[in-house]
């Protein structure tokens, strides 16, 4: 075998593996880069959160969240824990704050009970900023000793009412308009003792008519 | 005869060829259409991968704060929208979890049942990112993909076509740039 017949051959060998090894699979790929920048950027539907006006005075966002650490019976009060900042800016020299998420706990005797006011969500924006619409469903149904358990969301006049004791539930979309906010009520009926909880997820959209898939 | 010039003409030869062999593939599998083996007895092509037509269509309006540069146009899809092979996301947000609904689809249009591998190739280190494909007929979840680590998921595709949402639900404490990877993989499956 001279030297040609023998290189073709080896080309050739190395060409039958390559196609047969090529035709097990089809490939197609997503390469994806995601840059996260801070609160002090955050602007639209990014600057939409909690907040309590009576704890962080002077903020630019209507009254809310103004029962935020009152008193429900004898020595104990309702306590807010917030989670991180989602939105923040400064006014003079206080920096004003949007948190994600919270946690609220609402001590309470057996009975009915109405908590108003209890927190606020704001949507902190220039006029140039998009309209949001914001959507409160029920990831978390209640557990726990209660019989009726409702969040009331207010936005000036009006209201809508979701029920806590059904998982999924759904409000319909609640428009923001740049510098408006919503206060949040409670209203449950505890029928023995023992600790109650939910949880309530918050999603804000700048697309209308989007509600947020389970 | 074994000489020293044949040796070293052989050893050259081989090195040439091993990465014509590692390359080809890539070039292979990237036709859109029907992929065809050699039958080693007959001589005669054969269906390996009865894909047609696979890769990712675009929705007609992408999430606030994305942004899509699709690849090579490999084929139409059964509403005559193009398909892509690749695609690069850019995300642009703030701290906070977001939800992306439908920042792609996945379609798949093949004559043999097939299977499906998403293969986390490179992980994101700073963000908690989910994929999650849906299909867009039963809007059954399919599969979700956790992009912050390694990882290969394996689901069968039926015969006809089938269309996923890819939706992202992303999860940043802080500032951070980060990228990831995902390998999409069609097959038949193993005997």
């Amino acid at each position: 075998m001279d030297r040609r017949a023998l290189s073709l051959l080896l080309v050739a060998v190395v060409a039958l593996a390559g196609v047969v090894n090529a035709t097990v699979f089809a490939y197609r790929w997503i390469q994806g880069t995601v840059n996260i920048s801070g609160p002090g950027y955050a602007t639209g539907a990014a600057c939409t959160g909690f907040y309590s006006s009576a704890d962080q005075s002077d903020i630019d966002l209507p009254s809310a969240g103004t029962n935020y650490n009152a008193p429900t019976y004898g020595t104990n009060t309702i306590t807010v824990t917030h989670g991180d900042t989602v939105c923040q800016w400064t006014a003079g020299s206080t920096t004003y704050r949007l948190y994600e998420s919270i946690e609220v706990t609402i001590p309470v005797t057996v009975g009915s009970w109405y908590i108003q006011d209890f927190y606020g969500f704001g949507y902190k924006g220039d006029a140039s900023d998009p309209t949001v619409y914001v959507y409160f469903r029920v990831d978390q149904a209640v557990s726990g000793p209660l019989s009726e358990a409702y969040l009331r969301i207010w936005k000036g006049t009006d209201s809508v009412r979701l029920d806590l004791m059904s998982h999924g539930a759904t409000t319909s979309a609640i428009t923001l308009l740049p510098g408006e906010a919503l206060r949040l009520d409670l209203s449950l009926d505890a029928s023995s003792e023992g600790t109650a909880t939910f949880k309530v997820g918050v999603y804000v959209t700048q697309e209308s008519g989007e509600a947020p898939s389970p | 005869m074994i000489t020293r010039a044949r040796v070293a003409y052989t050893a050259l030869t081989l090195a040439i060829c091993v990465p014509l062999y590692v390359l080809n593939p890539w070039v292979y599998v990237l036709k859109p259409g029907y992929t065809y083996a050699v039958d080693v007895v007959s001589g005669r092509p054969v269906l390996a991968v009865g894909v047609e037509c696979a890769g990712f269509v675009l929705p007609a309006a992408l999430p606030q704060g994305v942004r899509v540069a699709p690849g090579e146009v490999l084929c139409r899809d059964v509403r005559g929208r193009e398909v892509f092979e690749s695609l690069r996301l850019y995300v642009d947000t703030t701290a906070g979890v977001w939800v992306y609904p439908t920042v792609a689809y996945l379609y798949v249009s093949t004559s043999r049942a097939i299977y499906l591998e998403v293969v986390v190739e490179k992980p994101t280190r700073y963000v908690n990112l989910t994929a999650v494909l849906r299909d867009t007929r039963g809007r059954d979840t399919l599969l979700a993909v956790s992009l912050g680590e390694y990882g290969r998921y394996r689901v069968p595709v039926s015969v006809g076509s089938s269309t996923y949402a890819i939706t992202l639900h992303l999860e940043a404490r802080r500032p951070a740039r980060d990228t990831f990877r995902v390998g999409i993989y069609l097959a038949t499956p193993s005997s």
